[in-house]
């Protein structure tokens, strides 16, 4: 009787000892894959951590998405933002949340004119990478970090890695491939685009005559590389159309005409409708940084004090003109810094392409005495996820960029102070 | 062999007599059917995360109840009613009994999750127009965590009163749930010592671990991609039947030591 207790004994060390072991293998791969990654019950009330604890995480995730929704229809944007927070806890794997939520802080947060607070954008950038890191395996959240960069953010060079990163996941939808030959192209890299294009085209002749989608697919693909390549000709080929360059006569003047109410107003000598000049506005010496390491983690505040903001101007008959006024949203523009910074730019990348034809994608063709610059840039590293799908070489590639390209823009900086915009002493406030 | 059986047999009878148990199995089996009317308040995809969600977590919540309800007065109610000394006096061992009243007890989980699972899927195809394979890995889990929680309530049967045991099952079973969950996120925090780490490390690897069952996020969320769903099955399953044998032997030894 002693005998077998004592093999039970034994029995029972090497059970545990085994358990542990396969404990040790599952862990890693549960952490991978089926992990909660959040672990701060934040905003939950007591029943609905109940509930989570009890196996309705995702249920109760869905219903709190439910109730953003309809946030979100009745215009209470603010009340959507602690939601997006809450779901995304009780499922990190939804990837609509996350693509929704990174959209709904980068383009609906807006004042009273339409123009986007983009405070948000840095919160919107840290919400995706917070799902990349949830979602390493899949491309979605990839793609739209990349189209983020490429569309609101307009920085083409930081969207190339995002893109390209989501471009190697072979489950990929084809017609989204086609945005990082967009993308390097705006980002000045012509020979990677034409390169780009060419691939997918040779991609696209295998399944020609499949079915209808790949035939259009085959066709969309053939116009794109054939007019990138004339595109390419056009502006940089033997005879281009880009020279002489044409001397833009660039200038912009700001004046005060209401506190917290200004009057840009300024020339462009493109001799054609559809230039479009940005101006921001922004405390002296601070810029927005896009970047999701501009966060350390994922906040719902943007920075109350910080002023910034941003206005596309459109060029008619060589002039633009516009009234901004600022004074309805003093939460948007709280106008707390002493000084500001007006910065006026006309660049070439986002110009329509029947303006790029005549001053290239990236400037080339276009001149100014007094403010043109070069702009050489390269992008941001990338923290790629452990578990992401992409090469090594790639891998290598975007977390240590060295690829630099350059383009030409025109910039002008004019200095106001706070009695200025407010008009202090003025009859202003 | 055939005592353990008439044992098990006996078990499964009685635990399907039992009416509170019959009422949770009902209740679940009626809610999981209710909840294709969830699909109108969330279209296409949330539809999906809203009613399998909801029919998963009407599972797993069933199963816990009912293995914790039945396990925490199977033997405590034997011999509370002196059956035990009627069965042990006849040629059957105290591991058989112990043996017995376990599969009866797993027979019992499987008979509740075969009903909610084939009510569960009826319910995902009228919501969702479409059948899952992926739901029957996610019942199976909870099948096999379920078994696991049994033979955790039934281990501690053997040496607690049901009250007390209710508390430590359910304990174990909170616990069990949330720790890979912490020590996950302390792993990610660079500034945590050690000196936490190591002793939630340790308790992730001695205590039954039920959050490793729970695979029910990427079924709802099928554009997940998974590195290698068979294999993380195959060893879960394999962790249970571990972390279920050892508990048995424990409880056998314990109950072969019991005065009665």
């Amino acid at each position: 009787m002693k005998r077998n207790l004592n093999k039970l004994w034994v029995a029972i060390v090497v059970l545990f000892l085994v358990q542990a072991g396969l404990q040790v293998r599952i862990f890693p791969i549960w952490v991978r894959d089926y992990a909660p990654k959040q672990t701060a019950p934040v905003g939950l009330s007591p029943d609905q951590l109940l509930a989570a604890v009890a196996g309705f995480r995702e249920f109760l995730a869905a219903i709190l998405w439910v109730r953003a929704d309809s946030f979100f229809d009745s215009g209470n944007y603010d009340a959507v933002l602690p939601m997006l927070r809450l779901v995304t806890w009780l499922d990190p794997h939804n990837l609509d949340v996350y693509s929704t939520g990174a959209w709904h802080m980068g383009y609906n947060f807006t004042d009273e004119s339409q123009r986007s607070d983009r405070r948000y954008i840095p919160l919107a950038l840290k919400f995706l990478e917070e799902g990349i890191q949830n979602n390493p395996a899949v491309w979605d959240l990839y793609f739209e970090m990349g189209w983020m960069y490429y569309h609101k953010i307009q920085d083409p060079v930081n969207a190339v890695p995002w893109m390209q990163i989501a471009n190697e996941y072979p489950n990929m939808i084809p017609a989204r491939r086609h945005m990082l030959a967009h993308t390097l192209f705006k980002a000045g890299r012509f020979d990677d685009a034409v390169d780009h294009w060419a691939k997918l085209f040779l991609d696209a002749e295998k399944d020609r005559g499949k079915d209808w989608e790949s035939s259009n697919l085959y066709d969309v693909r053939q116009k794109n590389l054939e007019d990138t390549i004339l595109d390419l000709l056009r502006r940089y080929g033997p005879n281009p159309e880009t020279q002489p360059p044409i001397d833009l006569g660039f200038d912009a003047t700001v004046k005060v005409v209401r506190p917290r109410v200004l009057l840009v107003e300024g020339k462009l000598g493109i001799p054609t409708i559809g230039a479009r000049v940005t101006v921001i506005l922004r405390d002296k010496g601070k810029t927005l940084r896009y970047s999701p390491k501009a966060l350390k983690t994922f906040t719902l505040e943007v920075d109350p004090k910080l002023t910034y903001m941003q206005d596309s101007l459109a060029v008619r008959e060589e002039k633009f003109r516009r009234e901004i006024d600022m004074s309805k949203d003093p939460k948007m523009y709280p106008f707390k810094a002493e000084e500001y910074e007006v910065e006026f730019i006309f660049e070439p990348r986002y110009a329509s392409p029947n303006i790029q034809d005549r001053i290239g994608s990236d400037g080339v063709g276009m001149y100014d005495a007094r403010y043109l610059e070069e702009v050489r840039e390269k992008p941001d590293p990338v923290d790629v996820p452990e578990y992401a799908k992409i090469s090594d070489a790639l891998r290598r590639e975007v977390e240590n960029p060295t690829r630099e390209t350059s383009y030409y823009r025109v910039r002008k900086v004019i200095t106001l102070t706070r009695a200025d915009i407010l008009m202090l002493g003025k009859r202003g406030e | 062999m055939n005592a353990t059986l008439a044992i098990a047999g006996a078990t499964f009878g009685e635990a399907v007599r039992k009416r509170i148990l019959m009422v949770i199995l009902l209740v679940a089996l009626l809610i999981i059917l209710i909840s294709p009317a969830f699909e109108p308040f969330a279209g296409g995809r949330g539809a999906r995360t809203l009613i399998l969600g909801f029919g998963f977590g009407v599972v797993q919540l069933a199963g816990t109840f009912i293995a914790i309800i039945l396990c925490t007065s199977m033997i405590p109610t034997e011999i509370e009613r002196r059956t035990i000394y009627t069965i042990l006096s006849k040629p059957v061992q105290r591991y058989q009994f112990v043996l017995g009243k376990f599969v009866g007890a797993v027979g019992t989980l499987g008979f509740m999750y075969l009903m909610m699972g084939i009510v569960l899927m009826i319910a995902s195809r009228m919501a969702l127009g479409e059948f899952d394979p992926d739901i029957l890995r996610g019942l199976i889990m909870f099948f096999f965590q379920s078994s696991l929680l049994a033979a955790v309530v039934l281990f501690f049967s053997t040496f607690v009163s049901p009250l007390v045991n209710y508390f430590l099952s359910g304990g174990v079973f909170l616990l069990g749930n949330l720790l890979s969950s912490f020590l996950e996120s302390i792993q990610r925090d660079p500034e945590v010592t050690p000196l936490t780490r190591v002793p939630v490390q340790l308790l992730t690897v001695i205590l039954p671990n039920f959050a490793n069952f729970n695979v029910q996020n990427p079924i709802m969320n099928p554009e997940q991609v998974l590195t290698d769903p068979t294999a993380y099955t195959v060893q879960t399953l394999a962790y249970a039947v571990v972390y279920i044998a050892l508990l048995l032997i424990a409880s056998m030894l314990i109950f072969n030591q019991r005065e009665m």
